[in-house]
């Protein structure tokens, strides 16, 4: 089939049409409850590119799960939808399929979970059924979509355990979940995530559960099954260490929206908006004695997101123009802020 | 949780290696002694009133005029010269001349040795094989009635063999329908939520506003009268079962929902599988447990209903006969004074719903993973 042109509307000089992987354009999924509608996501656009790996961070409640489970159209309905936007996912023949226009239930979509986006979860000790062997359940994913045979799905999944780390495949292939330690069924996880050798693999604060040693050894794993299986990751997570260790580019998110994007190292070295510097300076660094410094106040609830720029009433640097809702500026080209500092009018209000 | 700290636990664990959760699940059902008791007791009993043709020494309906009333005959162990086989002693009539009752004595010069495979009256097995070889009997002239007989001078103990088998076996295969009723509706339910949920909700909390007695009694009440005593008897169980799924449904839709949020259903369904695959894969092999734990404490509650629609006379009728028909026949003060052996059924009852309360709480316990 002949590649489909994909139009490259934004012009913001991020996209590049070749290697891009995954495009969302103006995300918006909503949910309703008894408060009223939480606008969990709210307009996120950004592009993963072939092999990067991208980290999406933010507090608690940002929408950055909310923003995975969309990609995985696993938003829980009816309380949840995709309002609009788009969710493009270019192919490896370069066509592109708009996953928020797929049916969450209907047979695409479910080829492309797994086949196409694998994706694994905080806590590995809920993320398998305790009444299957882990085996089973590999070999299960594995022949939900390739036409294999039992016996050649086994022989995959032992592979997949070697693979991942475990240390005698042939017979803890026949344990059951409850025999495993987290960080093991962590690799297990991975492993059944990768059996079907996706492009995108979707990493939910994959480490938050773990233990820090355990964690290093799990982010050391999926770095190099990265390379060995050509994947993009998206990686969410509120922890920056993991962030500055393993992401190419990085993406802020608060309430529902993207406030900065950029390189890892222009958000580490040189971050524009004020958020994105209150969570840097709130990491302990070693060798530094000073009290860290937290961002003042407490996240808006969803419900009562404020006018203008939502992180306005807990900014430093707020001015009056943060009434109203910033755009996007590009203070410099592969880096965006959501934030009013870059913006002419408000460089002559600082002055003053 | 380095590689080379993994191995010697391994070799420690060395039975635990390759347990399945119904594996440790029956660990720990076999600790609970009452329970695995009750369990083996419950077998036992199913297999006596599944052949109760052939346990039974009497046909049921045979009446024995010259034996009206007999109380319940002591099998003997030892005679006058010391141990010997099992045997009953004759009965002779007698007539107190007091209360001018007939009264039977054991006659001490006949001796009737219980014979074990031996030949009786003709029936067919299961209505498969015809035979007539019975468990155990007595030589002419003589007769064993271990529970006694009633006023036509049928054997009570044949009687509520073959009583049993029509209440137990319909309380066993109607709570099977209810569950298989519950669980469909219950985990549609459950899963789908929204309308479906709201629909089946309404239908469960309606039928369980009708008082039950009455309702049953009307359902058993229009049965065709010219119907056989076997379609009555299905009749029954249907309608213990139609109105028995509802508490079944409710308990699968609450572990349906605690499911369905479960991290690997969701893990499930981000690796491709679908909603059906997802039911049947991981909802209800998880929710089994339960089911089969609910379904066990189900079954005496069946029983009674059953033995107590027979009791008020709308449930099974004769010629067939069960537990609770058995005990409408004996519900006067003259069997309460004089008869005492014609409410051994309610014994059989009694046994039975204490057996399956103690399993089904053994089974409770092996499948809750919190216990200890």
């Amino acid at each position: 089939m002949p590649p489909t042109p994909i139009r490259s509307d934004r012009g913001d000089g991020m996209t590049e049409r070749r290697d891009t992987l995954l495009r969302v354009r103006d995300l918006k999924t909503h949910f309703r409850t008894e408060q009223g509608k939480i606008r969990a996501v709210d307009g996120v656009d950004f592009d993963i590119k072939r092999g990067e790996t991208f980290g999406i961070v933010g507090e608690s409640g940002c929408g950055k799960s909310v923003t995975a489970f969309s990609i995985m159209q696993l938003i829980e309905r009816p309380q949840g939808d995709i309002v609009s936007g788009s969710i493009e996912y270019i192919d490896d023949h370069g066509r592109a399929i708009d996953i928020a226009g797929l049916d969450p239930n209907g047979d695409d979509m479910r080829n492309l979970r797994g086949n196409d986006i694998g994706m694994i979860f905080q806590e590995p000790m809920t993320s398998l059924n305790p009444i299957y062997s882990i085996g089973n359940q590999i070999i299960e994913a594995i022949v939900l979509h390739q036409r294999v045979s039992k016996t050649e799905a086994r022989k995959r999944a032992i592979e997949l355990l070697d693979r991942v780390g475990l240390s005698d495949p042939q017979s803890q292939i026949d344990d059951y979940p409850h025999q495993l330690s987290g960080g093991m069924r962590q690799r297990v996880m991975i492993a059944m995530a990768l059996s079907c050798n996706p492009r995108l693999l979707i990493a939910d604060e994959p480490t938050t559960a773990l233990d820090v040693t355990v964690e290093a050894q799990i982010l050391d794993l999926m770095r190099d099954l990265q390379d060995e299986f050509d994947m993009s990751i998206i990686l969410i997570t509120h922890n920056l260490g993991v962030v500055a260790e393993m992401c190419d580019r990085v993406m802020v998110m608060y309430l529902g929206k993207v406030i900065e994007e950029g390189s890892t190292v222009d958000i580490f070295y040189n971050p524009r908006h004020p958020y994105t510097r209150g969570l840097l300076a709130s990491i302990p660094q070693i060798g530094l004695s000073a009290r860290l410094t937290p961002i003042e106040g407490a996240v808006p609830m969803m419900q009562d997101i404020p006018q203008g720029c939502a992180f306005a009433p807990r900014c430093p640097e707020a001015m009056p123009i943060c009434q109203n809702d910033p755009p996007m500026f590009y203070p410099s080209a592969a880096q965006r802020a959501k934030c009013w500092l870059y913006s002419d009018e408000a460089l002559t209000q600082h002055v003053e | 949780m380095s590689d080379a700290s993994r191995k010697p636990a391994q070799i420690d664990k060395g039975k635990q290696q390759g347990l399945s959760q119904w594996d440790l699940m029956f660990i720990k059902f076999k600790r609970h002694r009452l329970a695995m008791f009750s369990g083996l007791f419950l077998i036992v009993v199913y297999i006596v009133i599944i052949f109760a043709e052939f346990f039974s020494p009497y046909p049921t309906n045979e009446k024995f005029g010259k034996f009206v009333y007999t109380p319940p005959m002591p099998v003997w162990f030892w005679d006058e010269n010391g141990p010997s086989r099992p045997f009953v002693y004759g009965y002779k009539q007698e007539l107190d001349m007091e209360t001018f009752q007939r009264t039977y004595v054991a006659d001490t010069e006949q001796k009737y040795y219980v014979r074990f495979f031996t030949p009786g009256a003709e029936y067919s097995l299961l209505g498969l094989v015809k035979t007539d070889i019975h468990f155990f009997g007595v030589d002419d002239p003589g007769m064993i009635f271990l529970f006694g007989t009633d006023r036509f001078g049928q054997d009570v103990f044949t009687r509520v063999l073959t009583g049993a088998q029509v209440t137990l076996t319909a309380g066993m295969l109607s709570v099977a329908i209810s569950v298989v009723l519950g669980a469909v509706l219950g985990t549609l339910s459950g899963y789908y939520g929204g309308v479906v949920d709201l629909i089946v909700q309404r239908v469960i909390e309606f039928l369980s506003s009708i008082p039950r007695i009455p309702l049953w009694m009307t359902l058993a009440a229009v049965m065709p009268t010219d119907w056989s005593s076997v379609r009555i008897y299905f009749g029954i169980i249907t309608i213990l079962a139609f109105l028995g799924w509802m508490g079944m449904a409710r308990e699968v839709r609450g572990k349906v929902l605690i499911l369905r949020s479960m991290d690997y259903v969701m893990a499930a369904k981000a690796s491709g599988a679908s909603s059906r695959y997802n039911i049947f894969k991981h909802m209800l092999p998880n929710a089994l447990s339960h089911i089969i734990v609910v379904a066990t404490l189900a079954v005496p509650v069946m029983i009674i209903v059953e033995t107590s629609l027979s009791f008020l006379g709308f449930g099974i009728q004769p010629p067939m006969t069960s537990l609770g028909a058995l005990l409408r026949e004996a519900q006067n003060v003259q069997s309460v004074v004089n008869f005492p052996w014609l409410f051994s059924p309610a014994i059989v009852i009694i046994v039975t719903t204490l057996a399956f309360n103690f399993l089904g709480d053994g089974l409770r316990d092996a499948a809750d993973p919190y216990s200890q």
